[in-house]
């Protein structure tokens, strides 16, 4: 299985992520693209701060990708660090399989694999001048 | 033993700093005692629940000399 981890202020596009996923196998392709949302913790937000751990999070990614080894052909992750306003793209996570249920199931383990366990530090900052660590 | 412990984010915001040396009376311990040293040791909130990377990986389940520790909070939303 080939895979790409990027940890960057820019996010890729969703076309990038869908070439480098497509593969002659491939039957499936399943990209979940998180977005930065205007409210949380009944606040508007103005926008978000992200410091990544990016030594520790590519050798844990790594390790927990070898799970999805001989079910999916290749997997992409981006993890935004910096500041991201409303609207932008936050996690995007991607697999290619040959039918759809290994992508799927790859895309949404990876997913709660980066939530729980990815390390990374998120700052909300809020319209009326506060903020919180998350 | 002597380790050093990383901080990133709120961590690093609340010690100011961006890492330390911690000399410690163990040969070695568990990760959630680190962060009840740490608690003792440094304004951190203990509220949060944290991951504890030991060089740079989640399995190892004791802290021992030379190594070096990184601390992240379980789950940010979304």
């Amino acid at each position: 299985m080939e895979y790409r981890i990027v940890i960057d202020r820019k996010a890729p596009s969703i076309d990038d992520v869908k070439n480098f996923l497509l593969t002659e196998k491939s039957g499936a392709i399943f990209i979940f693209n998180g977005i930065v949302r205007n409210s949380n913790r009944k606040k508007e937000v103005a926008y978000l701060e992200y410091e990544v751990d990016e030594e520790t999070g590519k050798s844990v990614l790594k390790e927990y990708l070898k799970n999805f080894e001989s079910r999916i052909q290749k997997a992409f992750i981006f993890q935004p660090t910096g500041k991201l306003s409303v609207g932008d793209d936050t996690l995007i996570i991607g697999a290619s399989s040959y039918s759809r249920e290994e992508s799927f199931d790859a895309v949404r383990n990876i997913l709660e694999f980066m939530k729980h366990k990815f390390p990374v530090w998120k700052k909300e900052y809020y319209k009326d001048g506060e903020n919180h660590w998350l | 033993m002597l380790i050093r412990v990383k901080f990133f984010g709120e961590l690093k915001e609340k010690t100011g700093k961006r890492s330390v040396e911690l000399t410690l009376e163990p040969l070695k311990i568990r990760r959630e005692d680190l962060i009840r040293i740490l608690e003792k040791e440094f304004d951190i909130p203990k509220e949060k629940i944290f991951n504890v990377a030991v060089n740079n990986s989640l399995s190892e389940d004791f802290i021992e000399d030379g190594d070096t520790v990184s601390i992240h909070p379980v789950y940010r939303g979304g």
